[in-house]
């Protein structure tokens, strides 16, 4: 077997990675719009 | 007080040289090295297929979020496939999932907080592709955003250069050079660098114990120079084979402070040559660095050398427990420190690895003094004493918006730094990146007290165990890594939030900062004028000071009375 120690919680794992970067994304966006306004 | 004179002597002398080469780094001036690597930097980017292109802050800002992002997931597919047998002879397994999740968003934040053993959890491929790869990349990556901050700031260049020019410039020029020097002093002195299996030796008690073997220096010397702290092995630079001698010691906390203290220079340097270029008039009268510049080196030096003080007094003096039982302490509080290093290179190590936000230790935190375990639990909260490789010059600088803000409200001057208006997007970005730290660590400690899955891994009862809580969020959201030691930390709870506390922790700041930087440099330069608040005078740099304090008071205060504080109170 490839990867060891439970599949789904990595997959879980690296749903969480996603959703963590896609939120900063969203916050980048916000600021860039924030500073757009001027 | 001698050796730590000297130490800040050298740190001095030495980050000037090096600020200035960074310098000349980041705004592609001519160096004694481009011969050389030039040739190197234009094979990568051909083969990278990179072009020279300038970003705005935004593109700046995806690039290396994109970047990294892609280095988190290879990283983790390593991390699950350790166990094969390539670069794996002492045959580790697989690492569990969220344990992943967690050393990965550890080594790319540069945060390096260890909740696993490296020679127990980690094989040497992992520790050369994921551990000591993320160490140069997390680094540079630091560097790269301090750089393209700088230039927005500045405004002494048109935009924020190429994030990945920036990333490869930094870790050609700067960082691998250096690297390998440090790690052929610390080779001289002991510390190990092989591939081999680790050795089982008889000790003299007739039992057996295994010696860590393995590319040790090559981790060493960019763990502190790129301010990351995470050990080879899990003692970290408390054992003799990361830190063998007090020469080491020095060389450690030398290579940890040397780019965070560069960084300032840098910036110096801009602010410098951004004024003879708006300013013919003193075009020709020598500078050495830009007086604002000055004004923070001075700031931060200050806040850290009370910091540096108060552990070293507080090291010093001795443990009230230990003496109502008659024990020996004649040469201080040597609880959890080598005898090798003693107080001096004990406190100022541990001030030093937490005010440049390195996160490497060579004594346990957690047995420190209450109030001497306030002095880095505070470095981190603060977030702003040199900080790594730039991120505190950053951290730094909105304060100074911030103090340029209540200044001019206070005594009716107009908001303006570096000749341009501080105005409401300023002001709300500034505030929300000075408040999401706060936020970080303490809505994670609060989650950490209430719910039983956070509280079964605090080991200690009362006040030490929730100093021990907020330790662990503030060196994660300050991207610091060093543990106060004592916490159950390897399960799904600690791994997970500590983990998201770091990305966070991480990324939200530089957006913020990079932003402020870009509505900066869109606007256009105000004359100083009679109604412009100086911003290079020591009155400013004495009002900064304070407003640190202040904000830092209102924000941790509470918190630290119920942990550090009142411990000490209760023992002494």
């Amino acid at each position: 077997m490839l990867v060891r120690g439970g599949v789904k919680m990595d997959f879980i794992m690296v749903g969480v990675l996603i959703l963590s970067y896609l939120i900063i994304k969203v916050f980048s966006d916000w600021a860039e719009k924030e500073v757009n306004k001027l | 007080m001698l050796q730590m004179t000297l130490i800040l002597a050298m740190f001095v002398v030495l980050i000037f040289p090096v600020g200035k080469y960074l310098y000349n780094i980041a705004f592609e001036n001519k160096t004694f090295a481009d011969g050389l690597f030039d040739k190197i930097d234009e094979n990568i980017y051909r083969f990278c297929g990179i072009q020279k292109k300038d970003m705005t802050w935004k593109q700046y800002f995806i690039a290396m979020l994109m970047t990294n992002f892609i280095m988190v997931i290879i990283g983790y597919l390593i991390l699950k496939i350790q166990f094969i047998p390539i670069f794996n002879p002492n045959k580790i397994e697989a690492m569990e999932a969220t344990l992943s999740f967690n050393t990965i968003t550890s080594f790319i934040t540069n945060t390096n907080l260890q909740h696993y053993s490296g020679e127990s959890g980690l094989s040497y491929m992992s520790q050369m592709m994921v551990i000591i790869f993320m160490m140069f990349t997390s680094g540079a990556t630091g560097f790269s955003v301090a750089m393209a901050f700088i230039r927005g700031i500045s405004g002494k260049a048109e935009g924020f250069g190429n994030f990945y020019v920036d990333l490869i410039r930094i870790i050609t020029r700067a960082l691998l050079p250096i690297a390998i020097m440090v790690s052929l002093i610390l080779v001289s002195q002991g510390v190990p660098q092989n591939l081999n299996q680790n050795i089982t030796v008889s000790t003299i008690d007739g039992k057996l114990q295994d010696i860590a073997m393995g590319p040790i220096a090559a981790l060493e010397s960019i763990k502190h120079l790129g301010t990351n702290g995470g050990g080879f092995l899990g003692a970290n630079s408390s054992t003799p084979l990361e830190n063998p001698n007090v020469i080491t010691n020095i060389v450690e906390m030398l290579s940890m402070m040397l780019f965070p203290g560069a960084c300032i220079i840098t910036f110096g340097y801009a602010l410098r040559d951004r004024v003879k270029k708006n300013n013919n008039m003193i075009k020709n009268k020598i500078t050495f660095i830009g007086k604002d510049a000055k004004v923070i080196f001075c700031v931060m030096l200050s806040i850290f050398i009370i910091g540096l003080m108060t552990c070293f007094i507080s090291e010093s003096a001795q443990n009230p427990i230990f003496e109502k039982i008659g024990l020996q302490q004649s040469i201080g509080n040597m609880e959890g420190k080598e005898t090798r290093f003693g107080i001096v290179q004990s406190a100022m190590f541990t001030t030093v690895t937490t005010a440049f936000t390195t996160g490497s230790v060579n004594n346990m935190h957690d047995t420190l003094s209450p109030i001497g375990g306030a002095v880095p639990l505070m470095n981190m909260m603060l977030n702003v004493v040199f900080g790594g490789k730039g991120v505190g010059l950053m951290n730094m600088l909105l304060y100074v918006i911030l103090t340029v803000f209540i200044c001019g409200l206070m005594i009716g001057r107009t908001p303006e730094y570096l000749g341009k208006k501080i105005e409401a997007t300023e002001m709300k970005l500034a505030a929300l990146g000075i408040i999401i730290h706060p936020m970080l660590i303490l809505i994670f400690s609060a989650m950490a007290v209430i719910f039983p899955c956070g509280i079964a891994g605090i080991t200690n009862p009362s006040h030490h165990g929730l100093t021990q809580v907020l330790y662990e969020y503030a060196s994660s959201a300050a991207n610091n890594g060093s543990g106060f030691e004592g916490l159950a930390d390897n399960n799904n709870f600690w791994n997970i939030t500590t983990g998201l506390v770091m990305l966070f922790g991480r990324y939200l700041p530089i957006v913020v900062q990079l932003a402020i930087a870009g509505s900066l440099l869109k606007k256009s330069q105000v004359n100083e004028s009679i109604g412009t608040l100086k911003t290079d005078s020591m009155t400013f740099g004495v009002t900064l000071f304070v407003v640190i304090l202040i904000i830092a008071a209102l924000t941790f205060f509470p918190v630290m009375v119920l942990g550090p504080i009142s411990e000490h109170l209760i023992y002494s």
